[in-house]
């Protein structure tokens, strides 16, 4: 249709939209590559529940932002080149590869509630399978150590969780420890400082606060990398599309 | 719930001074005073000093009785082995300070009376305290979804439009260039 000043610049806004949208697509690869790779180790509590679908979304994501990446260097080339059916093939896959993306954006945001909404979930998973046989249980026990011995805290919300609640650890283990030493204060050489003060409750030779702040704050940090910045791709994915769309139009 | 209910009396023979028998709190310095099957007791005052403590306790749900006899001497403020204490050292001086005993062996679930005759003379002082112990199913715990949050019901909300909106664009574009040709 018209060859004016209108459709050359509506070809250059494409050309630069999808210059950005490249970049943008090849960030959102790499932010979830980092969530998948969690280097706060904290996947087997979402794992054990079958609520890890913050990291299935972070998969799909290192898949559409790489795919969409590709197709905005396409994108380019079937702007610059002002042929139909290019424009037309991108249109099409664009809109695949942005229905895939927000699966990812909203199975991430709703798993997170499902996960760390509050503690009761993560308390209950700790109070059944810290110290229990199995793969789940031995799992969850190395998961909470680290966190306890990084982090300094014990218990979800607090070490009364050991006391309030029946627990594996309690059955196995019996009445003689109220809660796991990792929750003793240690020295550098990774003695407990004392253990019948630990025992007791003194709360100078232990940790006296709860691990769940941690944990929510690792979970929701994966979320807001995945769901919100996904999101922010996509409305500007969306702005792009219209765009693409028009200029298809004018071809 | 189970709870254990536990009664406690302390006899104090000495003169008309009188003091609360408790269960140690967060302000003393321990996490909690309340175990599964044991229970952290304040001490009688250091006035007392010297005078035997024997604690007597009895399941009201059995009905069993059990005498701790001359468990400890009341204490002359000092440092003593078979009580709680905590030592505080700040690198300039060390201070010691009792913070009770604990009471073990006792069952989950059961009601206790306690009673303690320091010596026996007349004007028996004593007092009570009422403490429950509760050890919960963790299985009772709900771990259902507590609640959606808003940041799930904006990104939920506007992608399905967005989406939407993308794909009826894309219908009517489709047609339009299809209608044209």
């Amino acid at each position: 249709m018209a060859d004016g000043k209108g459709f050359t610049c509506l070809m250059v806004i494409l050309i630069l939209g999808n210059i950005f949208g490249a970049a943008a697509g090849l960030a959102l690869c790499a932010l979830a590559i980092w969530v998948a790779v969690d280097q706060f180790k904290l996947y087997p509590i979402s794992g054990v529940s079958g609520k890890d679908d913050i990291f299935a979304g972070a998969w799909i994501a290192i898949f559409t932002g790489f795919a969409f990446f590709c197709m905005c260097v396409f994108g380019i080339l079937a702007a610059a080149m002002k042929s139909r059916a290019l424009m037309l093939t991108y249109l099409i896959l664009m809109l695949i590869i942005y229905i895939f993306e927000c699966a990812s954006c909203i199975t991430a945001v709703t798993h997170r509630d499902y996960l760390v909404g509050n503690s009761n979930l993560v308390k209950k998973q700790m109070l059944k399978y810290y110290a229990a046989d199995g793969d789940s249980g031995s799992q969850i026990t190395l998961t909470w150590n680290k966190v306890m011995k990084e982090v300094e805290c014990c218990g979800t919300d607090g070490p009364v969780d050991w006391i309030e609640y029946n627990s594996t650890f309690r059955e196995k283990f019996g009445t003689d420890y109220p809660w796991p030493t990792h929750c003793c204060k240690r020295k550098n050489n990774y003695d407990v400082v004392n253990v019948e003060a630990c025992k007791n409750g003194q709360n100078t030779t232990m940790f006296t606060k709860g691990c769940f702040n941690h944990i929510e704050s690792v979970f929701s940090r994966y979320t807001w990398a995945i769901s919100w910045y996904g999101f922010a791709v996509l409305m500007f994915m969306f702005l792009l599309l219209i765009l693409a769309m028009v200029y298809y139009l004018m071809l | 719930m189970r709870t254990m209910f536990i009664f406690f009396g302390m006899l104090f023979t000495l003169s008309n001074a009188e003091f609360q028998v408790s269960l140690l709190k967060e302000s003393d310095g321990v996490v909690t005073g309340r175990f599964a099957d044991s229970l952290l007791l304040s001490l009688p005052p250091c006035a007392f000093a010297t005078q035997s403590v024997t604690l007597e306790y009895n399941n009201t749900d059995t009905n069993e009785s059990k005498t701790l006899v001359n468990i400890f001497k009341v204490l002359p403020c000092r440092f003593r082995r078979d009580i709680i204490s905590t030592i505080e050292n700040n690198g300039q001086f060390t201070t010691s300070r009792n913070l009770g005993y604990q009471v073990t062996n006792l069952t989950t679930g059961s009601t206790y009376r306690f009673l303690t005759p320091v010596a026996s003379k007349q004007n028996l002082k004593h007092s009570f305290c009422m403490l429950f112990i509760s050890v919960k199913d963790p299985n009772q715990i709900d771990s259902g979804l507590p609640a959606r949050s808003g940041a799930m019901v904006v990104i939920t909300v506007i992608l399905s439009v967005s989406m939407f909106i993308l794909l009826v664009a894309l219908i009517v574009t489709v047609a339009h260039s299809l209608g044209g040709d």
